[in-house]
């Protein structure tokens, strides 16, 4: 069987899951709970001056069948005195001590202050620590969160304020509501850090009340906006991952945080760079017992696979991940439709029409029922009518690979030989 | 007309100069396109010339292939 065990930046745990700071790892009740169902480290809702937080503080996005397909929340970092969490994190470390626990912190961008919470965390014993500069919300209005998150020399100087103090692993946990993720990662390692997280919530607002005309969510009829999180997010979250994976200057390990919920997810970011996952958003909607599916789930499919470690899966597509102008333009994929599995919903023809390259036509067969096909010459491979075709099977899209590769970088060192 | 149709009526007038000795000398890509000049040298020392306007993405590329495939015709082996 496979060996789920992690080594990250120098924190054990025994499987790669951890749950990320939030709601979930709030107290050390829940924090128990989580790695009695099998967790393997839990980053601890976020240390700093306790705030006061107010009611009504999530809302779901729920999309045709699925409930929580999107999660906005503007709760803000823990509201209970330090005293009270560090008490409770040091009982749960000597029941637990195992299980990673890592404090996730955030204060203003003082080098006092970071020297401080760092030294008064470690004291209880910690495995690690996990700089806040993500949360897009109500701290950020303090300076803190995105707003230090944000500008890579506030990252790059509370990095190393955290290191100058720090005698565990330092991970930065980073922003998505940036430009270039990369350039905050940059700033990170340039400080210090240990390990890199990502990512934060992303600034949503959820919607609007068309009855009320009040904002989801809202207090006595105010709104603000939010943190993103959930599935939705995933294809953002991974994308950052992958930008930061393929950097030659970032060389620390990765954690993958963002929409994951199941196994599946897990390895995805662990394919494409990362050393370990967080979840929060997953365990907030379906409970700390996912974790069980997760750990089954990875188990055989590193046994399928022939893997005897989860860290062999790290990082394994990165070389795969590619600017668009290393692409080869040669390559050609075209759909065919399998009529066997064709319901005949014509919906691939109205996508292609309206809003593809006009290549799915009618014709009739011997029998004079019409049907679709599609004209390949035509076809450009863009995926639409396999993407919205309700039939599984109806569509399958046929590689076309040639036999010589060329990508526009490469076109365009040619044509500049003539001056194009 | 299928956009496919249009790459072949490109691709062809390509094909019917490059088969008349005309070799490729200049490329200009911008807004409207490739244009793509040919130069054709007689046996007596004469030129001719020959500049086509090629729009669609397919004859394009298929321009830059033939460059490709010239290119590793002439790399040393």
């Amino acid at each position: 069987m496979a060996d789920l065990h992690i080594d990250f930046a120098g924190i054990k745990s025994k499987n790669p899951f951890w749950l990320a700071s939030g709601p979930p790892t709030n107290t050390g009740y829940q924090v128990q709970r989580a790695f009695d169902a099998g967790w393997g480290g839990a980053v601890w809702k976020t240390l700093g001056d306790p705030v006061i937080n107010v009611t009504s503080r999530f809302s779901g996005l729920n999309y045709g069948g699925q409930r929580v397909a999107g999660f906005n929340n503007i709760e803000l970092i823990t509201d209970r005195p330090l005293e009270v969490n560090l008490r409770e994190i040091r009982e749960t470390k000597r029941a637990y001590p195992d299980h990673a626990i890592i404090a996730s912190l955030m204060v203003e961008p003082k080098q006092e202050k970071w020297h401080e919470i760092v030294k008064r965390v470690e004291d209880v014993g910690v495995d690690g620590l996990e700089l806040n500069f993500g949360c897009p919300h109500g701290m950020a209005e303090r300076r803190m969160g995105s707003a230090s998150g944000q500008v890579p020399d506030l990252v790059e100087k509370q990095t190393y304020w955290t290191k100058e103090a720090a005698e565990t692993p330092v991970i930065v946990k980073l922003t998505p509501n940036i430009t270039d993720i990369t350039a905050t990662a940059d700033a990170a390692v340039q400080g210090g850090a240990d390990a890199i997280s990502m990512i934060n919530t992303i600034n949503s607002l959820m919607g609007v009340d068309l009855d009320t005309w009040n904002t989801f969510p809202n207090i006595a009829g105010k709104g603000t906006h939010g943190g993103y999180s959930g599935p939705a997010v995933k294809p953002i979250a991974l994308s950052m991952v992958a930008e930061c994976a393929t950097q030659p200057d970032i060389q620390v390990p990765i954690s993958g945080i963002g929409g994951i919920e199941n196994w599946q997810d897990a390895v995805e970011f662990m394919l494409m760079g990362a050393s370990n996952v967080q979840v929060c958003t997953a365990a907030m909607h379906h409970g700390f017992r996912i974790v069980e599916d997760m750990i089954d789930g990875l188990t055989n499919y590193l046994d399928e696979k022939g893997l005897n470690s989860a860290m062999d899966l790290v990082g394994q597509s990165v070389s795969k991940y590619k600017k668009w102008g290393d692409l080869d333009l040669n390559h050609k994929r075209v759909a065919r439709i399998n009529q066997d599995y064709c319901i005949h919903c014509n919906k691939c023809h109205i996508s292609c029409e309206d809003a593809a390259h006009q290549c799915i036509e009618f014709y009739t067969e011997s029998d004079g029922t019409r049907a679709l096909k599609v004209r390949e010459e035509d076809c450009v491979g863009c995926n639409l009518c396999s993407i919205v075709c309700p039939a599984d099977g109806a569509i399958e899209m046929i590689e076309q690979p040639s036999d010589v590769s060329m990508t526009w970088n490469e076109r365009q060192r040619l044509i500049s030989v003539f001056g194009g | 007309m299928h956009e496919h149709q249009f790459y072949l009526e490109e691709k062809q007038k390509i094909d019917t100069l490059l088969g008349n000795e005309f070799r490729i000398v200049a490329i200009n890509e911008n807004l409207s396109g490739m244009f793509v000049a040919f130069k054709q040298m007689g046996d007596q020392g004469n030129t001719a010339h020959a500049t086509l306007h090629l729009l669609i993405p397919e004859t394009r590329k298929y321009v830059t292939n033939l460059l490709l495939a010239e290119k590793v015709d002439q790399s040393p082996t």
